[in-house]
């Protein structure tokens, strides 16, 4: 061999020795990972919600004056498979709802690092799962979503669910807004899971995934047999003692309330 | 002359000019002849179960921030005729709060609100000011000197005053690490006056404290206002007060229409307090829930100082309030009785802590 051909095959071999160790780094480097965005909206008769608006409720004027709740645990599903979106998170509608185009636009619940594919399935606790919920305030910082004070509740040992509070036209003289409904839930027994399935939720590289998922705030308040609440009768729920079996309903009025 | 004679006059004179020069340094404002050491932080202690301060990297706690804050705190220098400071209209003996509805200024022009507790001010998220208009501490400690109901002075004249004070100087350099008078500014000067505002903490001392801890036990009065205020058993009706009012603050630091004035229309509040922030109409008369930790000490009561005593407070929330369409769902008609009232006010009672007086650091020093 030569010297030209010497140099010939060296060269050939520093190609060939840097293409491989090219192909090799995505196997080891590169992460096979995206994001995704859960888009919560509140509907009122599939349309966006504005929080203090008046909307007709039985021929009664009524506003909604709060609307938040807590999140958990939501996650990705294909087949047995699982993939965290978000542990715990705080959905709260004041900081959205004030505005017709913040209604329109929700709040949204982000999570990162998900595994790339395609998922069938999407699941999430409505609440906060009682490991969590042992812990209070105290034991988090002030902007982490379960710092909150004004969502737990002492006498209960618990975290405030969810919250809807309003005002209604109870005299129905359409002038004020004279009574109100405040419908508090806690405790571990009302703590719920809402599942997803059939769906298709494409992870792509260099692409947030967007979920929208409704809320219809009239489906939060009906009785066991789909009637609306009587706001006069059912207006005040929040005690974990007194209240009977309703904390309980408005937990499953809560699953039942969310629709893709 | 000698050649000694002429060699002795042209040290004098050499000397002179030494002195002369060292002077014009002293007029110039240097401080640097002043050792500097870096500030040791002030440790502060927290009531168990409490949360951490605010954050402010820009402005640790240290010894002679808070030194300087506590002067500059009591010192009517601030004033612009030099008759108050702030601590003439939060008083230490009143919880940090003014004992009058709205306080008078240097001119005796009345403001608009009630002059806030400053007790755990430092813990306050969600904005200060019963409004929120004001995010940190240092920032509030901006408006009081300049306002003209309050101190009615300028910036420039109190810092003016503050580099030809014989005593502050030195303090700002130990602070701050200044080097120069000129470099005392009102943003250090608001630094210091925050640091101090930081250490009003009182708490972890109180009868409801030592309830919780299981170290004595409540009366049976304070017993039944604690389960009506928490809404604990539904042997009592639920005053529904632990809704603004809870957690180690006794309050979650927002904003509400507790049905103080009634209006048919949004846009008639007198004041409309978080409205005028937000910008957003449904937030017309909503004030800050402040903390009742020392209520008890803090009277007048409202964010205008209209209740006297906490019997007129448990009144009005015992109404249900005056309508408008932004009043709280949770403003009711209570329903109390008389004793249930009473049982209400006792807790109130009971979450006050004076251990804050003993604290040498929120005294008066001059």
């Amino acid at each position: 061999m030569n010297y030209r051909y010497l140099s010939i095959f060296l060269l050939l071999a520093s190609i060939t020795l840097l293409s491989t160790s090219c192909e090799k780094e995505p196997d080891g480097d590169v992460v096979e990972s995206s994001n995704i965005e859960v888009r919560f909206r509140a509907l009122i008769d599939g349309q966006p919600m504005v929080l203090n608006e008046r909307y007709d409720y039985n021929g009664k004027d009524f506003t909604i004056s709060s609307l938040k709740f807590y999140i958990s645990d939501l996650v990705l599903v294909k087949g047995a498979l699982e993939a965290n979106v978000k542990e715990i998170d705080f959905v709260d509608f004041g900081t959205s709802n004030t505005t017709a185009q913040g209604a329109a636009d929700g709040v949204v619940v982000g999570g990162a690092s998900i595994p790339l594919g395609t998922y069938d399935g999407l699941k999430f606790g409505l609440g906060v799962p009682s490991d969590l919920n042992n812990e209070d305030p105290t034991d988090f910082s002030s902007n982490h979503p379960l710092g909150a004070d004004s969502e737990y509740w002492l006498a209960w040992d618990s975290y405030i669910f969810h919250k809807v509070e309003g005002r209604y036209d109870g005299d129905n003289n359409a002038n004020d807004l004279e009574s109100s409904y405040v419908y508090h839930v806690g405790l571990d027994e009302n703590f719920r899971e809402k599942t997803f399935s059939n769906l298709e939720i494409e992870i792509a590289e260099d692409n947030t995934a967007q979920v929208v998922i409704d809320i219809e705030v009239r489906d939060l308040m009906r009785e066991a047999n789909g009637n609306a609440f009587d706001f006069e009768a059912v207006g005040n729920i929040h005690s974990a003692t007194g209240d009977g079996s309703y904390p309980g309903l408005i937990a499953d009025n809560w699953v039942n309330a969310f629709s893709l | 002359m000698s050649r000694v004679q002429l060699h002795i006059i042209g040290c004098l004179l050499l000397g002179l000019l030494l002195v002369s020069s060292c002077r014009k340094d002293k007029d110039n404002g240097d401080l640097t002849d002043i050792p500097y050491d870096v500030p040791e932080p002030y440790n502060l202690d927290i009531p168990e179960g409490f949360p951490d301060l605010v954050a402010n990297s820009d402005n640790p706690l240290t010894e002679p921030g808070v030194q300087l804050g506590r002067r500059l705190f009591y010192d009517p220098i601030l004033s612009a005729d030099g008759t108050m400071s702030c601590s003439s209209c939060h008083k230490r003996e009143k919880g940090f709060a003014d004992d009058v509805p709205t306080s008078l200024g240097i001119d005796g022009i009345p403001g608009t609100r009630h002059a806030m507790s400053l007790l755990n001010v430092g813990f306050f998220e969600n904005g200060l000011n019963w409004d929120g208009s004001i995010a940190t501490l240092e920032e509030q400690a901006i408006e009081p000197v300049i306002n003209p109901v309050e101190l009615h002075d300028d910036w420039g004249n109190v810092e003016e005053k503050l580099r030809n004070h014989p005593d502050y100087p030195e303090r700002f350099r130990a602070a701050f690490g200044i080097s120069n008078k000129s470099e005392i500014t009102k943003e250090l000067a608001t630094k210091a006056i925050a640091q101090f505002e930081k250490i009003i903490v009182s708490g972890g001392n109180s009868r409801f404290d030592r309830a919780l801890r299981g170290e004595i036990f409540f009366t049976d009065s304070e017993f039944n206002g604690y389960d009506m205020f928490f809404d604990i058993s539904p042997d009592f009706p639920d005053a529904e007060c632990g809704h603004c009012h809870t957690g180690p603050l006794l309050t979650t630091n927002d904003y509400f229409n507790n049905g103080l004035d009634g209006v048919d229309d949004l846009n008639n509040f007198e004041d409309i307090g978080r409205g005028a922030v937000t910008d957003y109409i449904f937030d017309n008369g909503k004030f800050r829930a402040p903390s009742l930790r020392n209520i008890a000490l803090t009277a007048p009561y409202m964010h205008d100082g209209r209740f006297q005593t906490l019997e007129e407070v448990l009144d009005h929330y015992d109404s249900g309030g005056h309508y408008a369409e932004n009043l709280d769902p949770l403003i009711l008609n209570l329903g109390l009785t008389e004793e249930q009232k009473q049982d209400i006010i006792n807790l109130l009672h009971s979450f006050t802590d004076t251990t804050y007086l003993e604290n040498p650091d929120l005294t008066n020093p001059f």
